[in-house]
């Protein structure tokens, strides 16, 4: 009778456990679009949105799967690569894989005259790179994709770690120099 | 009766050409003049560089084990090539100090070993890289040609050598299939991803051809389990190998 009691207690234990763990689950996520779309907002210039191509990865292939999202209209061409950064940069929709690593930021995003991108990243990056050829060589191309497949004034992307230009990202690809969409 | 002659005619040279895909002989059974030939291999990562990393396999030293039997089995080959290390042990060795031994002693072959990370876990096999960069190199002709441009002026070669590594690595070598050669090369290497090009990093101030291969996915359990057996080990090297003798001989 007692080791019923237990049993039935244990069960229900179990199931409030399970149901907690869905409910903040999915708080979680909401949150973390929420906290995307407030961070977005600091680079609009109004309420009205434009769509862009984001470019994470397929789960099953390493072909570039691309999420169509939406950012603040702005007049600012940067603020409109640092907001489409924002969210390749953030934790990948449900059926998308992304190649940078999590935590990495973006610290600084501007243009020089011949619409040459500069992407300063944080040092991050290069820290919590796990990945070899293929993965190193995907995060470098999901970035300069995301940028020059949305924004047609960008002529070329380079990038910055830390306020320096660097060889590379992560030890297997060369990100010195101009790069240009895949 | 003619007609059942023809069919089974037919299924054969179907099984015959579907097998001629998969199989061809070993490049170390011809006996083309491979003497005062070097090959430079260059282990991946090393020291606190561990490369990538899953579970407790940390890619550094899956790259060391496999550079250290293709040397072994190059040596072992009778074929008078001169084979160098870029790291015997687990130290670390700058990108730029690796091309460096190759280039002071004049190597004919660079072949930087790794191991792939990728997060799909799905994605399995090798892939076989070569430097690539869609602008011409400056200065091609010229006395002093740009440092980041030397890779550049080999990427045709690098292009050959790689598809010569990764249809070897892809291949079942005939002598393994009759347990001929040495018994323990009778395990296939891992699934292919093909050749590939970027602008890697560590074949970039290499002055000769050079590939870089990524040996598997680490991330992959069927190739991180596969990268635990000494005998899958042992095939990779011995399939790189015959790739690198095959490459030397049509180079």
């Amino acid at each position: 009778m007692m080791n019923k009691k237990l049993f039935l207690i244990i069960i229900a234990l179990l199931v409030a456990g399970l149901a907690l763990f869905f409910v903040f689950k999915k708080t979680a996520v909401k949150r973390d679009a929420k906290s995307v779309d407030r961070a977005l907002m600091l680079y609009s210039d109004g309420d009205s949105r434009v769509p862009v191509d984001i470019y994470f990865a397929d789960t099953e292939t390493e072909k570039f799967l691309v999420y169509k999202a939406e950012i603040f209209e702005t007049k600012r061409v940067e603020n409109g690569i640092k907001q489409s950064l924002l969210i390749l940069f953030s934790p990948p929709p449900q059926g998308y894989v992304t190649y940078i690593p999590e935590g990495s930021s973006v610290r600084e995003v501007f243009m020089d005259p011949n619409g040459i991108c500069y992407v300063d990243l944080h040092g991050s990056i290069t820290a919590n790179f796990k990945g070899g050829t293929s993965a190193e060589s995907h995060a470098v191309y999901a970035i300069v994709d995301t940028i020059m497949k949305n924004f047609p004034k960008v002529n070329g992307v380079r990038f910055l770690i830390d306020g320096k230009e660097a060889e590379t990202l992560a030890g297997h690809i060369k990100i010195d120099g101009i790069l240009r969409a895949d | 009766m003619k007609k059942t002659l023809l069919i089974v005619l037919f299924i054969s040279s179907a099984f015959l050409c579907f097998g001629a895909q998969s199989t061809m002989p070993p490049a170390s059974e011809t006996s083309e003049n491979t003497s005062g030939i070097t090959v430079v291999i260059d282990p991946g990562h090393g020291g606190g560089e561990w490369g990538a990393s899953a579970g407790n396999i940390q890619e550094k030293n899956i790259n060391l084990k496999i550079a250290l039997l293709v040397k072994k089995k190059i040596e072992a080959s009778g074929r008078n090539v001169n084979v160098v290390l870029t790291r015997k042990d687990d130290e670390y060795v700058k990108v730029q100090d690796r091309a460096g031994m190759a280039n002071s002693r004049k190597a004919d072959f660079f072949v930087c070993i790794h191991s792939d990370n990728l997060p799909q876990e799905k994605i399995k096999g090798h892939a076989v890289y070569y430097f690539y960069s869609p602008f011409p190199a400056q200065g091609q002709g010229e006395l002093v040609v740009k440092w980041d441009d030397v890779q550049k002026k080999h990427m045709a070669r690098s292009e050959k050598a790689a598809e010569a590594i990764s249809k070897y690595l892809s291949a079942s070598l005939i002598p393994e299939l009759k347990g001929a050669a040495s018994g323990t090369n009778d395990v296939l290497p891992l699934a292919s991803r093909g050749v590939r090009k970027t602008r890697s990093y560590c074949l970039n101030g290499v002055d000769m051809p050079a590939v870089l291969i990524e040996c598997a996915n680490i991330n992959n359990k069927e190739d991180a389990t596969a990268l635990k057996d000494d005998k899958v080990i042992n095939s990779i090297a011995y399939h790189i190998k015959e790739g690198i003798l095959a490459y030397l001989r049509v180079k």
